[in-house]
């Protein structure tokens, strides 16, 4: 990851330049300030964010309420000097029409951060993530693991939980009627899935 | 890390397995019962591991308290089945006597575990171990990462923080008087001290 540039920007200040012309297609978050670019994500990657993305619509549709971002949608974790990070997939607890979804970073704290771990990632920098979204007041947080096929959980104040294949994900008091296997995260349309997952969901 | 095929053990059946000859010179834990052969770690992870284990043993001395061990001293954080980690650097907040320091696996309790990230390390690989030792009772686990210099601070209570080469390093409410910078864990002899 290289910075870019070397003066300190605003988050709106960010906004403005990832909107250029010339940055169009950049994948890139700002970090105390600086840019700094992002790798393209590998091909699992995008599958997996966005069918979680879909699972927690499914959620959402059926509670009557939630909206769901996916594709690095900006936060600003930190302020002065600003940090905006694009998180993989954020479960936002609201009703919201679609004309009033703000049009620039997400400042208010989703209850639910998710982010999809790549092998190129070092499990420091993820735990970075991991504590400016806990930080923010994010609720809970999960990395997914798509080699080793886990998530770890990870609220404040709390001891992480690493699930297993064939452990079930909560919301806990955030999000009371979420409940995801962790092998439905990875078992895709017309995939085969155990018996007992099947008679679960 | 391949795991060795041998049938389910104790921690203590583990600790006599690891020292027949045939296995001298190698390096293993025992996970849920099975024995997993470690990669030799690397130079640098040796270096970072020798330099915070004589930060540590600075500060034992300094408060006439304490004691580290390195060299992936077992920590058996399971039973049943059992799971003995070899843990980098651990720090025991007691004055120990060294004839009475245990020949076998260690039945305190570190109230420090320092783990430096390898490239063989996973996200999954690391949390386990973290997990572990904080469900084991240690209540302040540090994951070091020599390539980003950065330190990633994890306590059963309390909301995970991450620590990059500028910021101080403490011993939070665990061992209240330790404090170095982060830089400092990085800082060979003949190299300038960071800027206050």
């Amino acid at each position: 990851m290289a910075t870019i540039a070397s003066e300190l920007m605003t988050a709106e200040e960010f906004a403005a330049w990832a909107d250029r012309p010339e940055n169009a297609g950049r994948h890139c978050e700002l970090v105390r300030g600086r840019i700094v670019d992002m790798p393209p994500p590998q091909k699992p990657h995008g599958t997996l964010c966005s069918w979680i993305a879909y699972l927690l619509w499914v959620l959402a549709i059926e509670r009557g309420r939630g909206r769901v971002e996916s594709n690095d949608s900006g936060l600003v974790v930190e302020e002065d000097p600003d940090t905006v990070r694009g998180v993989d997939v954020m479960f936002f607890d609201e009703v919201v029409p679609f004309e009033e979804i703000p049009q620039e970073y997400n400042r208010e704290e989703p209850v639910l951060a998710v982010e999809v771990w790549s092998p190129s990632d070092r499990p420091n920098a993820m735990m970075h993530r991991v504590s400016q979204y806990l930080a923010k007041g994010v609720g809970i947080v999960w990395t997914v693991d798509p080699i080793d096929r886990t998530v770890s959980v990870h609220r404040a104040g709390k001891a992480p939980l690493l699930l297993a294949i064939d452990d079930e994900l909560t919301g806990f008091e955030f999000l009371p009627e979420l409940k995801i296997r962790v092998s439905e995260l990875f078992t895709l349309p017309g995939t085969k899935r155990k018996a007992t997952e099947q008679s679960a969901g | 890390m391949a795991t060795v095929a041998a049938p389910t053990m104790t921690a203590e059946e583990f600790f006599d397995w690891v020292h027949l000859p045939e296995n001298a010179g190698r390096c293993f834990e025992l996970i849920d019962g099975e024995v997993v052969e470690m990669p030799p770690p690397s130079d640098l992870h040796g270096t970072i591991c020798g330099l915070i284990a004589h930060i540590l043993w600075n500060f034992a001395f300094d408060r006439n308290k304490g004691r580290v061990t390195t060299n992936d001293s077992g920590l058996v954080v399971k039973r049943d089945p059992d799971t003995t980690r070899g843990v980098d650097v651990m720090f025991f907040d007691e004055v120990a006597v060294y004839d009475e320091i245990s020949r076998k696996y260690t039945k305190e309790l570190p109230v420090l575990a320092i783990e430096v990230i390898s490239p063989s390390d996973t996200l999954t690989k690391l949390n386990k171990r973290i997990s572990q030792y904080l469900d084991h009772g240690v209540p302040l686990v540090w994951v070091i990462d020599p390539e980003a210099k950065s330190v990633a601070v994890h306590r059963p209570t309390h909301r995970l923080d991450y620590l990059n080469e500028s910021d101080e390093l403490t011993g939070c409410d665990v061992l209240p008087d330790f404090r170095c910078r982060v830089a400092d864990l990085f800082l060979l002899p003949g190299q300038s001290k960071a800027k206050p």
